[in-house]
């Protein structure tokens, strides 16, 4: 950027002259046009550094200082009175919501501040007024006195004017007496507020917080300067108002449905974590109004404003991991240390909250502004959406916030800082940003797939409940207990341990890393589907991915399987990548996502067979029509060798496995039913259930019932075999029908030897081969955009459908209802009752549901024949005829005993109450 | 859309984009799938043919004669396509000055089409060539475009015999060595004599044919299936046929050897197929016939439905009533198994009668032709057999058959029916010109049968809903929904009309070059 500006000047100039930027960069950049620009343009990044953090210690100062008078008022006020107090500030802070998005348009340009100060002025005074007059009403609502609402009337001007000003000292860059605007804030209300507290109480220090505002704002509007054009004269500052507001509300909003939402307690709880989470916010909040005028001007300072907000939102988070209980404990007191495990996830959250203001200060300067902003509202329908439908408790909130927060970082960032190095010759190249319009709606889909994904019904069922009791163990202890007790892989194993360190045992918490690998799952199939065919068969698939069933489900569910489907779309978009352009890094990442596979299931190893084939085929092709070979087979060999080597350390630990596996001679018991067997006159895996598993594998789980009769529509297959007659054969489809073929045939034949491993969910890898391919059925065989749009939507109709059944239907074979039967269970258990279960891994599922029950597995039943309170049993796997002899055995037992009181069933469970 | 009728643009004109001649790798992949097939064939029947699957007697025999009749013409499809190409390695034909006359017979065809067809052939190189309008029209203006272009034109007192009795009555004036037939609509290209005479250094060739190709393939929906008919058969089946020397005449595109036709008494005038017959006799008379794999000329094909019917309709009623000649005839049994192979194909519609009707009277009375089998396991043991079949089809087609060819062969079931029934009884078959030039107009009288067919499919899939949801009936249903589907893809374009525009404007080019 500077050595375009370099002729850029500092002194006044004629109004005609204007300084434009080169040809390659006037399309993705604004022009720099100079009548007596506020802001020289900076070459020193030592320079750029020093502002921002001269800037952002002030803040830093302010924010202690305010939360030093918050702390301080905890104290002096009581509990009632702080209340009030806390009212104030929560409607003083939505007052200043907007105030974010004046100080970026006159950062922007500065004159905007002068232009618009007497009607900011004239509005602020009318709306004093409405306020004043509806002052009853308002304190009415907010059950607070009088004083609030004529207080908060009487901060009105201060909101607009105080951003404005401080807007204008940013973008003419006159930094020192901005500091001191900052930090008389919490000056004024520390003294000024605190004296009025002693003497008047909560509406003292309210009065306070006003008078400290106005003495905010007189040091601001004492410093001169901001009559110019301001750096980027042609830039309309409204991208820049719009997308500050809409950060605005990311940052709060979280923090009013929750005060709307939650139960008192929980309401409180996350007003805690949003102090904690504000201070990172807060302490970053100055970085990007310091950033806006500079960055169109000189690209060292997005570099350097990047830094200073990770740097400061990292130690925030990192000071919170190292000794989160003490300063918790410190900040809040014993009574909120529940939230101690929460404040690292949400200062996080507002950390990355911090870096995506500076990536929108960034692109708000560019033409990418409009994008940048439908991301943010995008980001702002889908916190909101997440906290409505999931927030009951302050961890799900911050949860919410998380996942929001880390989405449009993702999104923003990938749109706009991937051009942070050699920005000149990446504009050059590929013009990123005329393309950012494109991925809007790639970007809306992932958002959807998300929400969705989201919306998680089901209780966790066996196997996530014993993957959480293994996790929670020390990190040495879990590995060692995999190699025993399991025969998986440990890389999900050690996903999980590090998500329960870092957000607990929640659902939400333990299913995060499946939910957000599923819901990356959705823009890979646009990747992979665009690269493969079209963009169009892209968009289809991605939405087809969005709200396929099985995807879903196992996006929803704390195992390996999400993260499965998203190593396989990732290493078959690398291979298309690689035997395409033979780049060395997508050869490299299909190693590695070959590796990560493996890592994950070690049935993946069939879907790795299938793409070798693909490599194996490509170079044969490409040798009958005598095309080179040598470079891409030397790539293949890299990649194979970069994968081998990855999984060196996984050997020893499959040794071990193996050993324990060969020693029990099985593996865990937990299979379920497969569908279709009860129509075959086949003993053991018949083809109905290799059609069931297939249907599972687009549609989902459905009832055995609904299995059968989808399994007897096979004819209509034929219909989509003879379609096919007369389609040209493109090496792409083919390329996916092996890709999704030979691992089921495979694990068929497997299945044929060992029914217990033909399990549709081991071959995961294959559900976003089948729905790229059902997206190019659907592009191929609908002529045109609009009849693509019309089947397209048909069958996400159908999905969605299906996605219902699967979610809702109880007779869905594999919905284990554990919740509901556990809380049941709880709800009517007294402290001297006791819990059988059966089968054994039950263990687990029970313990997690109902931690405070007595469990007692029924092989141990007569360890209760004598108590005197009653005994629960609870019993599942029924189909399984060893499991269902068993409970009945006990169950015959105990009727000698005692007497059967009650009985109840959830999906796949029943209970047996006694006396 | 066709705009042929766009000043001085023919679409027969247009660059040939197909290519009849089967690639040698295709020829082993097909081989290949061809023993899959017949191992898979006999998996199938194996477990089909046994006394405890005999559910309801009757529709057990239907079955098996359905299956059995399908079996023996896909095993026949299979020897024919894996035979590989005919005889490509000839001597170029050296004597430029051999007279050959070109026979181009017309009825009522518009004139626009016949005349280009004659402008090509009078410039045909190669020989000395002789074109000769057979014109059972008798229009005046054909005379002149005649004689414009230096042809003769043959008008009879009384049109017997069909296009067989034109052909004679030329035949017996005309009397050059060899003697080109050419449908009226079919333009030759300049490589017609060329790529066609060298095979008659062999004394023993009667005929050479070359295929037939519908440069209005892109024009409609009937017209593109009916190409993906064509393209199978002049493709891959014509170049097996060919290599066995078992390819009969197709009525154009063909150049015969005059003391070959004199021989069996030129074109035989009591059948309505008399390329099929003329074939048969000249092979029983000892005679050999060669195909050549490339196109030498361009024709138009079908372009609305009922053109297409009328078409099929003498197709299978002249084959079908050849069929009772052919098993007496002393033809070579190589030659006689192919012929019936031809004709019988046109049987086929009854057994998509007797698989249509079968999951109607299973959902209406509960009987079934299968006893003792889940639907698991007929589909174990039919899936694989169908999808290597199917899969053997489109690698023998190189693409170019169709689903819609499929479904249009299909929904045409009635029209063998209708051709056997007209055969065994004896009804007087006439001979009807295929319109070269497409109705704007929806046509369903011309797919009546198909409706009703899908009437009574559509029915008993709805009392099957409404009767039970078991697997067993929505297995019944499903197949009935599959007919539906096809059928009613297959009669679809009945349904469609054509751009009025472009035939309008086609039909006002025809008149004003006929007023001209």
């Amino acid at each position: 950027m500077t050595d375009a500006v370099g002729v850029g000047h500092a002194g006044p100039a004629p109004e005609t002259e204007t300084v434009t930027v080169t040809a390659t960069r006037e399309a993705t950049a604004p022009r720099i046009v100079g009548r007596a620009p506020a802001l020289a343009p900076v070459t020193s990044a030592r320079t750029i550094a020093r502002e921002q953090v001269l800037v952002t210690g002030g803040q830093l100062v302010a924010g202690v200082g305010n939360l030093l008078f918050a702390l301080v008022m905890a104290r002096v006020l009581d509990r009632r009175e702080f209340t009030e107090l806390a009212t104030f500030l929560v409607c003083y802070l939505l007052l200043h919501l907007p105030g974010a998005s004046f100080g970026a348009a006159s950062a922007l340009v500065p004159r905007v501040a002068h232009a618009v100060r007497r009607r900011a002025l004239i509005i602020a005074g009318a709306a004093a007024v409405v306020l004043v007059a509806l002052s009853p009403t308002v304190a009415s609502a907010l059950h607070q006195p009088l004083a609030v609402p004529l207080l908060l009337a009487a901060a009105t001007p201060t909101a607009a004017l105080l951003a404005l000003e401080r807007g204008r000292l940013y973008g003419t860059g006159n930094l020192p007496p901005l500091v001191g605007s900052l930090v008389a804030e919490p000056a004024g209300r520390l003294t000024v507020g605190l004296a009025l507290a002693f003497a008047f109480g909560a509406t003292g220090a309210a009065l306070g917080v006003v008078l400290a505002g106005y003495g905010a704002l007189a040091v601001a509007r004492r410093a001169r300067g901001g009559t110019g054009e301001g750096v980027v004269r042609d830039l309309r500052p409204h991208a820049a108002v719009v997308a500050f507001f809409l950060l605005a509300l990311l940052q709060n909003e979280d923090l009013l449905l929750a005060a709307r939402l939650l139960p008192a307690g929980e309401a409180a709880r996350f007003a805690a974590l949003s102090t904690l989470g504000g201070v990172a916010a807060f302490a970053t909040a100055t970085v990007p109004l310091v950033l806006l005028p500079r960055v169109a001007v000189d690209r060292k300072a997005m570099r350097v404003a990047l830094a200073v907000t990770v740097a400061v939102g990292g130690s925030a988070v990192l000071a919170l991991v190292v000794a989160g209980p003490a300063l918790v404990s410190l900040a809040f007191g014993p009574a909120y240390s529940s939230i101690q495990p929460l404040a690292a996830p949400y200062v996080l959250a507002m950390a990355l909250l911090g870096v995506v203001r500076v990536v929108v200060a960034d692109a708000t300067v560019r033409s990418s502004a409009k994008t940048i902003v439908a991301m943010l509202a995008g980001a702002v329908v889908l916190h909101v959406t997440s906290i409505l439908v999931l927030g009951r408790t302050a961890d799900a909130v911050m949860v919410a916030t998380l996942v929001t927060m880390g989405a449009v970082t993702a999104c923003t960032a990938t749109a706009t800082v991937v051009r942070l190095p050699r920005v000149v010759e990446w504009r050059s190249r590929i013009a990123l940003a005329g393309r950012l319009p494109a991925l809007v709606p790639i970007a809306g889909i992932t958002a959807g797939a998300l929400v969705v994904r989201l919306l998680v019904t089901r209780g966790i069922w066996v196997d996530e409940a014993i993957s959480v009791s293994q996790a929670k163990l020390p990190f040495g202890v879990m590995l060692e207990r995999l190699q025993i007790a399991d025969v998986h892989p440990p890389l999900h194993a050690s996903l999980l341990w590090g998500t329960i360190r870092l957000f607990g045992t929640g659902e939400l918490s333990i299913r995060a890393p499946s939910i957000l690998a599923g819901t990356l799952v959705v823009p890979m199939l646009f990747v992979t589907g665009r690269e493969l065919f079209d963009r169009r068969t892209g968009l289809v698939a991605a939405a087809f991915g969005a709200v396929f069933p099985l995807a879903i489900w196992y996006s929803q569910e704390a195992r390996m399987y999400a993260l499965y489907m998203l190593f396989a779309i990732v290493a078959i978009f690398a291979q298309a990548r690689a035997l395409r352009q033979g780049q060395a890094r997508y050869w490299a990442l299909y190693g590695v996502a070959t590796a990560a596979l493996l890592w994950t299931q070690y049935l993946a190893v069939l879907v790795v067979i299938a793409q070798q084939i693909v490599f194996v085929a490509a170079f044969v092709r490409r040798r009958r029509a005598r095309e080179p070979v040598g470079r891409a087979v030397v790539g293949w060999v890299a990649s194979l060798a970069l994968a081998a080597l990855l999984l060196v350390p996984l050997l020893p630990y499959l040794a071990s496995q193996l050993g324990a596996y060969t020693q029990r001679g099985a593996g865990l018991g937990a299979v379920p039913a497969q569908a279709g067997n009860a129509v075959s006159q086949q003993v053991g895996l018949s083809v109905y259930s290799m059609i069931a598993n297939l249907v599972w594998a687009v549609g989902g789980y459905h009832a055995d019932d609904t299995m059968e009769q989808l399994a007897a529509l096979w004819p209509l297959a034929m219909v989509g075999a003879l379609a096919l007659l007369g389609r040209r054969r493109s090496t792409a489809t083919g390329t996916l029908w092996v890709l999704a073929g030979v691992p089921l045939v495979a694990l068929f034949a497997i299945g044929l030897r060992r029914p217990d491993l033909f399990e549709v969910r081991y071959v995961a890898g294959v559900v976003p081969v089948l729905t790229l391919l059902a997206a190019r059925a659907t592009t191929a065989l609908a002529a045109g955009r609009r009849a693509t749009r019309v089947v397209a939507g048909v069958l996400v109709v159908v999905l969605l459908g299906a996605l219902a059944d699967q979610q809702l239907n109880g007779a869905n074979p594999r919905l284990y209802d554990f919740r509901g039967a556990v809380r049941e269970v709880s709800a009517q258990a007294g402290p001297g009752d006791h819990v059988l279960y059966n089968p054994v891994y039950l263990e687990a599922v029970v313990h997690y549901y109902g931690p405070e029950l007595h469990l007692v597995p029924v092989g141990d039943w007569r360890a209760v024949a004598d108590s005197r309170g009653r005994v629960f049993v609870i019993g599942s796997f029924f189909d399984k005829r060893d499991i269902s002899a068993r409970t009945g055995a006990v169950l015959a037992k105990l009727e000698r005993t005692r007497r059967l009181v009650a009985t109840f069933r959830r999906p796949q469970i029943r209970v047996w109450v006694f006396e | 859309m066709i705009d042929r009728c766009g000043p001085g643009h023919d679409l027969r004109l247009d660059r040939v984009r197909w290519q009849p001649a089967t690639d040698r790798r295709v020829v082993r992949r097909v081989r290949l799938l061809v023993a899959a097939n017949v191992a898979l064939a006999v998996w199938y029947f194996g477990w089909l043919v046994r006394p405890d699957r005999i559910g309801n007697p009757v529709l057990f025999a239907l079955l098996m004669l359905a299956e059995v009749f399908n079996l023996v013409q896909a095993v026949g499809f299979w020897w024919t396509v894996s035979r590989g190409q005919p005889r490509l390695d000839v001597e170029p034909w050296a004597d430029t000055d051999v007279a050959v006359d070109v026979l181009i017979p017309v009825y009522n065809e518009p004139l626009d089409v016949v005349e280009l067809t004659i402008a090509a052939a009078a410039r045909l190189p190669g020989a000395r060539v002789r074109v000769a309008v057979l014109d059972d029209g008798k229009r005046a203006t054909l005379a002149a475009i005649a004689e414009r272009y230096g042809a003769r034109y043959l008008r009879r007192g009384v049109n017997t015999g069909a296009k067989a009795g034109n052909l004679n009555h030329a035949l017996a004036r005309t009397d050059a060595e060899f003697v080109v037939v050419l449908d009226c609509d079919h333009v030759p290209g300049p490589r017609l004599l060329a790529a066609t005479l060298p095979h008659f250094c062999d004394a023993r060739v009667a005929f050479v044919q070359a295929p037939q190709y519908y440069a209005n393939a892109d024009a409609t929906p009937v017209a593109a299936a009916a190409w993906a008919q064509q393209s199978l058969f002049f493709g891959p089946i014509a170049c097996g046929k060919g290599r066995m020397g078992a390819m009969f005449c197709c009525g154009t595109n063909v150049v015969f050897r005059r003391s070959a036709l004199d021989a069996v008494g030129g074109f035989p005038e009591d059948s309505i197929t008399e390329d099929f017959e003329l074939s048969a006799r000249l092979h029983a008379a000892g005679w050999r016939s060669e195909y050549v794999p490339e196109v030498v000329a361009r024709g138009l094909g079908p372009e609305d439905m009922a053109s297409y019917v009328s078409q099929q309709q003498r197709w299978a009623k002249g084959c079908l009533s050849t069929i009772p000649r052919l098993l007496r005839s002393n033809l070579p049994w190589k030659l006689r198994v192919q012929y019936l192979l031809s004709a019988s194909y046109f049987l086929t519609g009854w057994t998509i009668l007797v698989y249509m009707a079968l999951p109607v009277v299973r959902i209406l009375t509960g009987a079934q032709p299968l006893a003792g089998a889940s639907a698991d396991q007929f589909l174990v043991h039919f899936a694989p057999y169908f999808a290597t079949a199917l899969l053997t089809v489109a690698t023998v087609g190189g693409g170019g058959y169709t689903y819609a060819a499929f479904c249009l062969a299909t929904a045409s079931f009635w029209i063998h029916v209708q051709a056997t029934l007209t055969s065994v009884f004896r009804r007087r078959q006439r001979f009807v010109v295929t319109p070269k030039r497409g109705s704007d107009r929806r046509q369903p009288r011309a797919v009546l049968p198909a409706l009703f067919a899908m009437a009574v499919l559509f029915l008993a899939v709805v009392v099957g809903l409404a009767r039970a949801w078991t697997p067993a009936m929505l297995n019944n249903v499903s197949f009935a929904a599959l007919h539906l589907i096809v059928l009613g893809t297959g009669v679809a374009p009945a349904f469609r009309r054509r751009a009025r525009v472009a035939v309008a404007e086609a039909d006002a080019d025809a008149d004003a070059r006929e007023a001209a």
